[in-house]
């Protein structure tokens, strides 16, 4: 009961906390004209939305260590400090891209790095579970690990938030998930950056539901991407010592497999020299091409990612033979939907033509 | 009255005509600033926080008095069996001064013993030197633990790349040096506080993680009941006639099931009967909390700190025990080291019972 107060605590702080930071930022981002120009046809908005609606999460972050500092040091949690260092240090990454627009070239190795050296503080861990069952020692491949883990995590997020509240909407769902896995299994630390992570969200909903009033910006969307990813590998040194990367992947399975898609047709454009240019072809985007509103597209990909956080809940539960039929399942509704929008499009195309 | 729109668009045009770079080092400058702030407070915590993690035992020693070092230099100890000298010198230095002298020649034994297993080329006869002045409450064990003590000594000087121990130390002085390892000998057969006595000279032994040091001894009298395969090798066996009732062995790397089928065998394990643990290899990857309750009920404790928490063990480490099922909390010979404790590689464990007068 008590531990089930902390989390309500959390996320009720860093609900108000992110609510009430998030009109002073859209402030300052409309007086430093840091704004969201509809230039591209990547972009779907038809007016100039201020950026810096992210950097409350950063605050708000902080807040939540001195806050368990100060009024449940029984729960203040080592790991937070070197997540709050690397989230800095993420958000001046983000910050820059949203003013500079900085080239993926550059990025990327950055985020890598940065993620990578988390590994140093205790996340990450030298075993993974196998999804099927059974522990797989990677010893120094570990580092890898971490950093394409969190990094890919961290550009999930900021692939999905093309459109209005996406990005915020998947990271609170995926986020209750993680929550409702890592309450069951009694893991503290996760509960409370879940927690933290739907309180947030939650508020930044508010300015960000269709029509969106602020962007959470690059700053915004890494951060985010930063805490969900890193908060799944701090538990690995307690109890079951082995990192179960099966749960948190399928609670994210959308922005993933939407990261997975972008990459695969990165690489086809790849000897083009097209790699590091981003395209509209996200899953929000064909969504949109199909016909679909922004609400429509958004509350669709909402429902399919409530939908794998539900299987992955009970994934959590089962033994590995009930577990690979999970796995399965999931597998096939992710390539049906995929189906499904290919077909939809060709029907479309054809329509159009 | 003056209208603030047009002032908005003002700025917006002046900040408008801002260097991006000149925005980018603005936001940055204010980030840094409430970072800063943030670190002013929060720093000083976080290092006093770190501080007292149970793995920085050492370093906040050195921050405290004499007395209260004394009690965190002993609970880290306990809780890590450290597998290096200095932690076991620093407490003897301080239990000298206390003028605990029984404690302090214990511990000074304990650092020299890790002072010699880490000087490799002449481990072996600083060890059997060592072993001489701690091998007299083991004198009347009797020979019929000789096999298996012998076992555990070529095993452990396999794991340990030295010299044949047998070779350099009689039977009590290699009795001794386990003892000095961090090994629970008992010399009279009695198990821990469980007021029961073994009634066969029992004897596990754990080599724990490493690839040399793989190996795993379950001897119950003259028969060795483990085997070079990995996991938990666990023998159970009747408490006053010394029979084996059950002999498994659980590979807790490879799934939940080995780990379900574990807390299943010690659950039905019969009231009052010994039971003989050893880890080959590895035994902790899927230890769930039924596996751990099982092992409460055998008298074995959550001695070690693993990610900040109490555990019975943690990844690769060597671990061997003898309790009774039924006994108290605390109350069972256990004995482990770990894979690694900052930087430093653990090494095998003995865990024996030698009741006196039991012949071969």
């Amino acid at each position: 009961m008590k531990a089930l107060m902390l989390y309500a605590a959390v996320g009720g702080g860093a609900f108000m906390v992110v609510a009430a930071l998030v009109p002073l930022f859209r402030w300052l981002a409309l007086r430093l004209d840091v704004v969201d120009k509809p230039a591209s046809v990547r972009k779907v908005h038809s007016r100039e939305v201020p950026y810096l609606g992210g950097l409350p999460f950063f605050i708000a972050f902080l807040c939540l260590i001195l806050g368990l500092e100060f009024f449940a040091p029984r729960y203040a949690q080592p790991e937070f400090y070197p997540m709050a260092v690397f989230g800095f240090l993420v958000m001046l990454l983000g910050v820059f891209d949203d003013i500079c627009d900085l080239s993926s070239k550059i990025k990327l190795p950055l985020e890598l790095l940065l993620c990578g050296a988390l590994y140093f503080f205790g996340f990450g861990s030298t075993i993974i579970m196998r999804p099927f069952g059974g522990a797989l020692y990677i010893g120094g491949f570990a580092i890898v690990i971490t950093a394409l883990w969190i990094a890919g995590v961290m550009n999930a997020v900021n692939f999905s938030d093309g459109l209005d509240g996406l990005a915020a909407g998947l990271v609170c769902i995926c986020s209750l998930s993680i929550f409702a896995v890592a309450f069951q299994g009694n893991r503290v630390s996760s509960c409370i950056l879940m927690a933290f992570l739907t309180g947030a969200t939650l508020a930044f909903l508010c300015y960000n539901f269709h029509p969106a009033s602020v962007f959470m910006g690059d700053a915004g969307a890494l951060f985010l991407g930063f805490i969900l990813g890193s908060s799944t590998l701090i538990e690995q040194q307690k109890g079951v010592a082995v990192i179960a990367l099966t749960i948190p992947m399928m609670v994210m399975a959308v922005p993933l497999a939407d990261t997975a898609l972008s990459f695969l047709r990165r690489l086809r454009r790849a000897s083009e020299g097209g790699f590091f240019e981003a395209d509209r072809n996200h899953l929000h985007h064909r969504l949109l091409a199909l016909g679909l509103s922004q609400r429509q597209a958004v509350l669709s990909l909402y429902y399919i990612s409530a939908c794998m956080g539900l299987l992955a809940f009970i994934l959590s539960g089962v033994s590995s033979i009930y577990r690979f039929f999970i796995l399965a399942l999931a597998a096939g509704i992710i390539l049906f939907g995929v189906l499904v929008l290919q077909y939809l499009e060709s029907v479309a195309r054809r329509g159009r033509e | 009255m003056t209208d603030p729109l047009p002032t908005t668009a003002r700025s917006v045009a002046r900040a408008s005509r801002m260097h991006p770079l000149a925005k980018v080092a603005f936001l940055w400058t204010m980030l840094a600033v409430l970072f800063a702030a943030f670190n002013l407070v929060y720093w000083p915590r976080y290092q006093r926080q770190t501080l007292k993690q149970p793995e920085s035992f050492m370093a906040y020693a050195d921050t405290l008095p004499e007395e209260e070092a004394r009690r965190v230099l002993q609970q880290g100890i306990s809780r890590f069996n450290p597998p290096w000298e200095e932690p076991y010198a620093r407490l003897a230095a301080l239990e000298t001064r206390t003028g605990n002298a029984a404690a302090a020649k214990y511990y000074r034994g304990r650092a020299d013993f890790y002072r010699a297993l880490h000087g490799k080329t002449t481990a072996i006869d600083m060890l059997s030197a060592l072993a001489l002045a701690f091998s007299e409450p083991y004198a009347n064990i009797g020979p019929s633990a000789a096999r298996a003590v012998g076992a555990a000594a070529t095993s452990f000087c396999e794991a340990m790349g030295m010299r044949g121990l047998g070779d350099h130390c009689t039977l009590p002085q290699q009795i001794a040096l386990f003892d000095l390892g961090g090994g629970m000998i008992s010399p009279d057969g009695r198990i821990g506080g469980a007021e029961v006595k073994a009634p066969l000279p029992l004897l596990a032994y754990s080599g724990g993680g490493r690839d040399k040091r793989r190996g795993a001894h379950l001897f119950v009298g003259d028969t060795d009941y483990a085997s070079e395969l990995r996991g938990m090798h666990i023998v159970l066996l009747d408490g006053d006639r010394g029979a084996v009732i059950q002999a498994e062995r659980f590979d807790l790397w490879d799934s939940t099931e080995e780990a379900s089928r574990m807390a299943l065998f010690l659950d039905k394990a019969p009231q009052g009967c010994i039971g003989l643990f050893a880890v080959c290899d590895e035994g902790s990857a899927f230890m769930t909390n039924a596996i751990e309750a099982g092992f409460l009920h055998f008298g074995i404790e959550q001695s070690t700190f693993v990610g900040g928490e109490p555990r019975i063990l943690g990844l690769r480490y060597s671990f061997a025990a003898i309790g009774v099922k039924g006994a108290p909390p605390g109350s069972a010979l256990q004995a482990w080291s770990p894979d690694r404790f900052q930087k430093r590689r653990g090494h095998p464990v003995v865990c024996a019972a030698f009741p006196a007068g039991v012949g071969p």
